[in-house]
């Protein structure tokens, strides 16, 4: 029989756990609310340079972007989270950049720790990281790694730029995506007539560092969001079954303080009994 | 009346001005240019300056803009700024301080400031102060 004064402690602890749980679910869901603003404050410009930089790309193929690249190895983004605590946020982004290329076909850009880590531990050459990348990614960060991407790709170290990232779905779902984003997919024959000033390979050299940033700064930003959703949904949970556990335990506190009275009183009377 | 368009002018990380309007003026490649409704589609990218607007009621709005893109297409008109301020939101004092510190880095030019940078900087604070001061003699 577990005796009183155990069950007491283990309450205890219990309750802290929840406590801890609740505090973090709450940091959680105010980064989370602030994750989905931004997204939505930058999601305009960054959709509408994006598109731009494609269409201009149709009409003049005059950048290295549109290029092949020259290099052997895939540059690989994968962008996860400093800590865990946020269920399989972390895992499925690291799975499915494990799944789309081995140590030998890519180089990885490591945004957030456990990323760097890992991949780290698999045997992927890191060449580009950023961490720790903190609650609220910063725009500046990301724009210089884009650059930096960006410099490596022209310079022909790199085949591809590839990001990994897990898409901001909204609600309890999250979808690890793996898109390629450079060399870039022109969209032919929407502005053939277009005037340009001034030509289109000369629009080219800044709408592509545009291009380029905006997209590792929008998967940063999808990823940030997911991550906070995450770790919502992981705190919620973990806060329920501390609760759960409470009402287990302090139903055996009761059965024990019982089995403890009942003892004594059987005692009592079994005393009494011998006395008369 | 004369025709409108629809106009968004759009920052990295804000809309700056989205509606209806009648005329727009901004800073391009090769000179300033005006756009009227059902332009000619054309991509035009932009040097630091004033984008000026007539909106649908006649009002008009001036933003200090620092690069970015135009692209106009027949159902409307789009700018992509790097940053944009309205003219009645420009800090005078930040703006002439900014300035300030960038003409005594180019005059002092020690070998470690980035002239570039240091000219782009002096530029975009001439041109701030230059739209919020034409604002305000129109006021």
């Amino acid at each position: 029989m577990i005796s009183v004064r155990d069950v007491k402690s283990k309450i205890r602890t219990v309750r802290d756990i929840e406590q801890i749980c609740r505090a973090m679910k709450t940091v959680a869901s105010i980064r989370l609310r602030r994750a989905e603003e931004q997204l939505a404050r930058t999601r305009p410009y960054r959709r509408r340079i994006v598109d731009l930089a494609m269409r201009v790309a149709g009409a003049s193929r005059a950048h290295p972007f549109l290029q092949k690249g020259e290099g052997e190895r895939t540059g690989m983004v994968v962008v996860t989270s400093d800590r865990g605590l946020c269920g399989g946020y972390n895992a499925s982004a690291i799975r499915r950049a494990v799944a789309e290329m081995g140590p030998e076909e890519a180089a990885v850009a490591a945004v957030g720790r456990r990323g760097q880590v890992q991949m780290a531990r698999r045997g992927y050459e890191i060449i580009e990281r950023v961490e720790p990348l903190g609650g609220e990614p910063e725009v500046g960060r990301m724009w210089e790694l884009a650059d930096r991407l960006g410099a490596r790709y022209t310079a022909g170290e790199l085949a591809r730029i590839v990001v990994i990232y897990t898409h901001f779905v909204g609600g309890a779902r999250s979808e690890v995506r793996a898109e390629t984003v450079v060399p870039v997919a022109p969209r032919e024959g929407v502005l053939e007539d277009a005037i340009f000033e001034p030509t289109p390979a000369e629009l080219l050299q800044g709408l592509m560092v545009r291009y380029l940033r905006a997209e590792v700064l929008g998967a940063v930003l999808e990823a940030s969001a997911s991550e906070h959703t995450a770790r919502v949904m992981a705190m919620t949970s973990a806060t329920d079954n501390a609760e759960e556990m409470i009402r287990d335990l302090t139903r055996e506190y009761n059965k024990a303080r019982q089995a403890g009275i009942t003892k004594e009183l059987a005692e009592i009377v079994g005393a009494a009994e011998a006395t008369v | 009346m004369p025709p409108r368009y629809e106009l968004a002018i759009l920052a990295r990380d804000h809309s700056v001005f989205e509606g209806r309007v009648e005329h727009l003026a901004a800073p391009g490649w090769d000179g300033s240019f005006g756009v009227l409704a059902r332009h000619a589609p054309m991509v035009v990218q932009l040097r630091t300056g004033e984008i000026s607007v007539v909106e649908e009621d006649g009002g008009r709005s001036y933003f200090a803009v620092s690069g970015g893109y135009v692209e106009v297409a027949w159902d409307g008109v789009t700018a992509l700024v790097d940053a944009a301020e309205p003219a009645e939101e420009i800090d005078m004092g930040r703006a002439r301080a900014a300035e300030e510190r960038a003409e005594r880095r180019l005059r002092e030019h020690e070998p470690e400031v980035d002239v570039g940078r240091a000219e782009a900087a002096l530029r975009r604070a001439l041109n701030r102060l230059r739209v919020a001061e034409k604002r305000r003699r129109e006021g």
